[in-house]
């Protein structure tokens, strides 16, 4: 715990430093938020109710995709973190620390998580909740499940980010390839379309990836589109989220007998 | 200034040669930029298969404004994409290198470097046109052409000038590059949706304040006949009018900038 909170303490800091880029990136979410708001709003209005939904639910799903998008994103940031630590040959000085390194790199990452959902989160559901018709679940039950999702989303996200940038450490540099594997991972998790309206032989395959369980999972809790099936929905994400970091250590504990340090 | 611009493409052989030492990570990058428009575009897709039509614009209407927006966005982001990181230079007093020489210190900006990336978007961006061209059965006449030609040479300068002038707040306020980005989101939305699913304060912004609407919306309603968000039809015909205008309000601000340069001092 004291750990984490050393990270958030930090985060605060650099965020203080760098806080144009910060007032930049907010703005880009509002920005963000309104114009998915626009879309599903004029969708809407063409075609009321359409796949059972109403222009209310739709709305919110597509400005909450975009207030969610500056945490979960956060968690990717990992890969980058190693693969950094990697090129600039740092990497041990991080081995050196007296924390578990899975451990460090999740309170790491953590911290940012709990400044961004303060810092940007906040003020973006202000916001949506003043100017862009954002509703709250229709229940606190609702509510309290959609937040559990949501952790779980983001756990998820880390892990897959962790083996990536892992995979860094091996062989692959993940660099080149960022913007594709984003516009990838955004298009496969729903955060814009959700997978129901995606054509059947899409969504089916989307169906057998973990990116669904990042934003399209709590999303449609949070809208009450997963009424029902609730319970199941969250039992996968944690198993996923169990799955990848077993995955992790073991790939974790394979990668760390290859790492040699260059005597300098 | 005749004589710098003789030295430009000197410059660009020169910038061409450092990049060609990363190959392969050219290679990728150009199949990451593909992969990148490929999928913005399945994502309207999977949207105005669903729901028929989006504001009045079909599917292959929307395919073309992307187009339209690439194509002389990948020539700007080729050539002119650092004007944007113009503040490191002056952060970091590189811009002092250019002075000394005798040679405009634009040209030798502008020759540094060369971001072939945007290779991919021209191909991304003329095959997509050329498959809307097919799919919305068009039929241009010569006049249509030769104003489909000037609105991209418009696009490319307004986009270029809009750079230019963030880049060059730096000469004042030390970063830009933050502003560049929110512009960056402002010119995505524009690439990507009509303007006609927005509300009218956002349609008045990105035609008066930030005018991205003229790089491809207002020139595409001209060639398609459609009425335009503002409801002013002939609105596209400016175009060429904006971008003169911001490329003469850019140049002046550079160099009342580069005018009070003096240099970060480290």
């Amino acid at each position: 715990m004291r750990v984490i909170y050393a990270f958030i303490r930090s985060t605060f800091h650099l965020t203080y430093i760098y806080r144009l880029d910060f007032w930049a990136r907010l703005i880009s979410v509002l920005i963000l938020m309104y114009a998915t708001f626009s879309l599903w709003n004029i969708l809407y209005t063409q075609n009321p109710g359409a796949f059972g939904m109403t222009r209310a639910q739709m709305t919110t799903y597509g400005v909450l995709g975009m207030m969610l998008a500056p945490m979960l994103e956060s968690a990717s940031f990992v890969q980058f973190y190693i693969g950094e630590q990697v090129r600039e040959g740092t990497l041990e000085m991080d081995l050196l620390k007296p924390l578990q390194f899975i451990f460090h790199m999740f309170s790491r990452h953590l911290g940012l998580f709990v400044v961004l959902l303060l810092l940007q989160g906040l003020p973006a559901f202000i916001f949506a909740a003043l100017f862009l018709e954002f509703r709250m679940p229709a229940t606190f039950e609702l509510g309290l499940l959609f937040t559990l999702s949501f952790f779980l989303g983001y756990l998820i996200y880390f892990a897959i980010s962790l083996l990536v940038g892992l995979l860094s450490i091996v062989t692959l540099k993940i660099d080149s390839y960022a913007w594709a594997y984003f516009s990838l991972v955004r298009f496969a998790s729903g955060q814009l379309v959700p997978l129901w309206m995606f054509p059947p032989a899409l969504a089916a395959f989307v169906a057998v990836l973990p990116f669904k369980d990042v934003y399209f999972v709590p999303m449609s809790i949070y809208i009450g589109a997963a009424d029902g099936q609730i319970g199941r929905l969250i039992l996968s994400q944690a198993a996923w989220a169990v799955g990848l970091y077993v995955g992790v250590q073991l790939f974790w504990l394979r990668v760390q007998r290859r790492i040699t340090v260059q005597g300098g | 200034m005749l004589e710098s611009l003789r030295l430009y493409p000197k410059f660009l052989a020169i910038a061409v040669r450092s990049r060609m030492q990363y190959r392969s990570d050219f290679l990728v990058g150009l199949f990451g930029v593909l992969i990148l428009n490929f999928v913005n575009l399945a994502l309207i897709y999977v949207l105005i298969d669903r729901f028929q039509a989006l504001a009045g614009w079909a599917f292959w209407e929307i395919v073309m404004l992307y187009a339209i927006w690439l194509t002389s966005h990948s020539v700007y982001a080729v050539f002119f994409w650092h004007l944007s990181r113009l503040e490191e230079d002056i952060l970091h007093g590189r811009l002092d290198q250019f002075l000394v020489r005798p040679c405009s210190a634009l040209v030798q900006f502008l020759g540094r470097e060369i971001n072939y990336y945007g290779a991919a978007d021209v191909i991304f961006a003329v095959a997509a046109f050329s498959l809307a061209y097919t799919n919305l059965e068009l039929d241009w006449s010569g006049l249509h052409w030769a104003y489909y030609g000037l609105a991209l040479l418009a696009g490319l300068a307004i986009e270029t000038s809009i750079s230019w002038i963030i880049g060059s707040i730096a000469f004042w306020s030390g970063r830009s590059r933050a502003i560049y980005n929110v512009q960056m989101r402002f010119a995505m939305l524009c690439q990507q949706y009509p303007l006609d699913i927005f509300g009218l304060w956002y349609r008045i912004f990105v035609t008066g304040f930030l005018p991205i609407a003229f790089i491809n919306y207002f020139p595409l309603t001209i060639l398609l006949g459609k009425p335009g968000a503002l409801a002013v039809p002939w609105l596209g015909l400016l175009s060429p009018l904006v971008a003169l205008a911001l490329v003469l309000l850019a140049w002046s601000i550079w160099k009342r900038g580069l005018a009070g340069y003096t240099s970060s001092g480290s």
